[in-house]
């Protein structure tokens, strides 16, 4: 075999790290970066993942017993302080998704300090602890940004797609938790009219088939030593109709005792001995 | 036309290792887009992994295969190109960075290509023998390609579904056509996605993975059905996912099973197509 397989504890074939990105309203910025998330379709959408979506997503995880990692911009720690606190309470992890969703590349190196320390300090506040994860808000970064990032005392990223194992970027020295679009549910389908989200408007995905690929995923994982890092946004697998979903993959992932189910700080730290 | 093992259709498994160009062609305008580094890891996951995985699975079904790789690719992977060769793979030519600009001249379209083909050479030991085109070209830059440019064959997207002599404005040339059936036989156009740039634009959902799967089936039954040839364009940065591999690897299984195909690279299918054709009368 050409690629060597991954070590994980306790030898569990795979890995799987359940990511959820709270961006609330601010997902709007990851269609339209300059959007206005405080009115209509944008905002509705945001509050509803905040009060219907996140319980039900709380109350699963807790089900299954697992701990997640909250991926989370500065902005929605003041716009929603008790909605984080109950996560806080429940044992998952904090991690920092920008302030308020920003285009890093966009930002001077000193813009970019300037917003992701004051994120850090929201953040770290609500969780009550040190935070080790970063998740780049969906637009662009750059090799100075997660320079950055690990200046601040970060000891992961979890924003990159070229690789299905965690790496260390040679740049940096950060550690990577890779990701990618196919284990995220909101592309899958977020729809708004005004504006037209996405873009092109197309039809929502079949669940059936968005929870298909995501279990062709698993078997992948499982058969090439992989990590599979799901990213969720509550407004989406959250919803009453499609939290099935995630029962379904976490019944899959504990028909056999054979992964490793883990928190992306959980993760660093294994990848740190 | 009758192919090796009595197989009613020739068909290469190929694969286009863009990596990262395309990704910088598209970011490149973006304002500080050439620091950017999330768009063009979607690009790095195939030379990284995608590439390694599918050549494993190769390997598990003895299937050989011919690899389109931009020049600069050649040059920045080598340890992987290497191993492509090695497994007893061929590498064909696209491009020096998959921009699609070759030149507005046929002096400049040549020279672009030959550039690529002297890092072929320095980077492999070879020249490519295939030509399988990242944007427009000139009729006489196509003639000049397919006679004393050394170029055995075309696989291009949306070249129709018959394998037979490449033809330029109706003049047929030395070369064979094998038809890239690039919109099916993939699974990039139906299941990459990214937010900024959009890709695809208008960002369509991706689709479920075993649509692209039934679909190359039904693309192989009626290739099958019409006596047609042909090739695919995966790309292993998409195809090479865990999730995606275990449908390439069941493709594989289906293809080997099939007696009505022959499994081959493309540069195997041009070669049987000049030795069964050249003497006869409609060719040269």
């Amino acid at each position: 075999m050409l690629i060597e397989k991954t070590v994980w504890p306790q030898n569990k074939k795979c890995a799987v790290m359940i990511s959820v990105n709270l961006d609330a309203e601010f997902f709007g910025k990851i269609y339209y970066p300059d959007i206005n998330v405080d009115e209509g379709d944008i905002l509705r959408l945001g509050r509803t993942s905040i009060n219907y979506g996140l319980p039900k997503l709380l109350n699963v995880l807790n089900k299954y017993n697992v701990k997640a990692t909250f991926f989370i911009p500065g902005a929605v720690v003041k716009r929603y302080p008790e909605a984080v606190a109950s996560i806080v309470k429940h044992g998952h992890e904090i991690g920092c998704h920008g302030n308020n969703h920003e285009i890093l590349a966009h930002m001077t190196i000193e813009e970019q300090r300037a917003t992701l320390r004051e994120a850090k300090e929201l953040l770290t506040k609500a969780a009550g602890k040190e935070l080790k994860g970063f998740r780049m808000p969906e637009g662009e970064i750059s090799e100075e940004t997660l320079a950055l990032v690990k200046s601040m005392g970060f000891s992961y990223s979890s924003s990159l797609s070229d690789d299905d194992v965690p790496y260390v970027r040679e740049a940096s020295g950060l550690l990577e938790l890779p990701i990618h679009w196919e284990l995220f549910d909101l592309p899958y389908f977020v729809f708004t009219f005004d504006p037209p989200i996405p873009q092109g408007q197309s039809r929502s995905a079949r669940m059936d088939d968005v929870l298909k690929n995501w279990l062709f995923e698993l078997e992948g994982a499982r058969r090439f030593g992989t990590l599979l890092n799901l990213q969720i946004d509550p407004q989406a697998v959250g919803e009453q109709g499609r939290i099935f979903m995630l029962e379904k993959l976490l019944d899959e992932i504990k028909e056999t005792d054979d992964v490793w189910i883990a928190t992306g700080e959980e993760i660093a730290e294994y990848f740190k001995k | 036309m009758i192919w090796q093992n009595s197989a009613k259709s020739a068909f290469a498994l190929s694969f286009d290792m863009d990596g990262d160009t395309i990704w910088r062609n598209k970011t490149k305008r973006l304002p500080n887009g050439s620091s950017y580094i999330k768009g063009p890891s979607i690009g790095m996951y195939g030379p990284k992994k995608g590439a390694l995985r599918i050549l494993d699975i190769l390997d598990e079904f003895s299937l050989k295969s011919t690899w389109f790789i931009p020049a600069n690719i050649v040059m920045e992977h080598p340890d992987v190109v290497e191993k492509i060769l090695n497994m007893g793979h061929e590498i064909g030519h696209h491009g020096l960075d998959h921009t699609g600009e070759y030149g507005a001249t046929f002096d400049e379209q040549r020279e672009r290509i030959e550039h690529c083909q002297e890092i072929f050479q320095k980077y492999t030991g070879r020249k490519a023998l295939g030509f399988r085109p990242t944007g427009a070209l000139l009729p006489e830059t196509e003639k000049w390609i397919y006679s004393e440019g050394g170029f055995v064959y075309s696989s291009a997207g949306i070249s129709g579904e018959a394998c037979g002599w490449y033809t330029v404005d109706g003049e047929i040339t030395h070369a064979v056509n094998i038809p890239c059936r690039d919109e099916q036989m993939d699974d990039y156009v139906q299941t990459v996605l990214n937010s900024y740039p959009a890709v695809l634009v208008g960002m369509p959902r991706i689709a479920p993975y075993e649509n692209a799967y039934f679909n190359w089936v039904h693309e192989i039954d009626g290739m099958v059905k019409y006596g047609n040839s042909g090739a695919t364009a995966f790309h292993p940065q998409i195809s090479g996912s865990p999730g995606r591999a275990i449908l390439f690897r069941r493709f594989c299984e289906y293809l080997v099973s099939n007696r009505n195909v022959w499994c081959a690279s493309c540069i195997e299918i041009a070669k049987y197509y000049k030795a069964m054709m050249e003497g006869r009368d409609d060719a040269h």
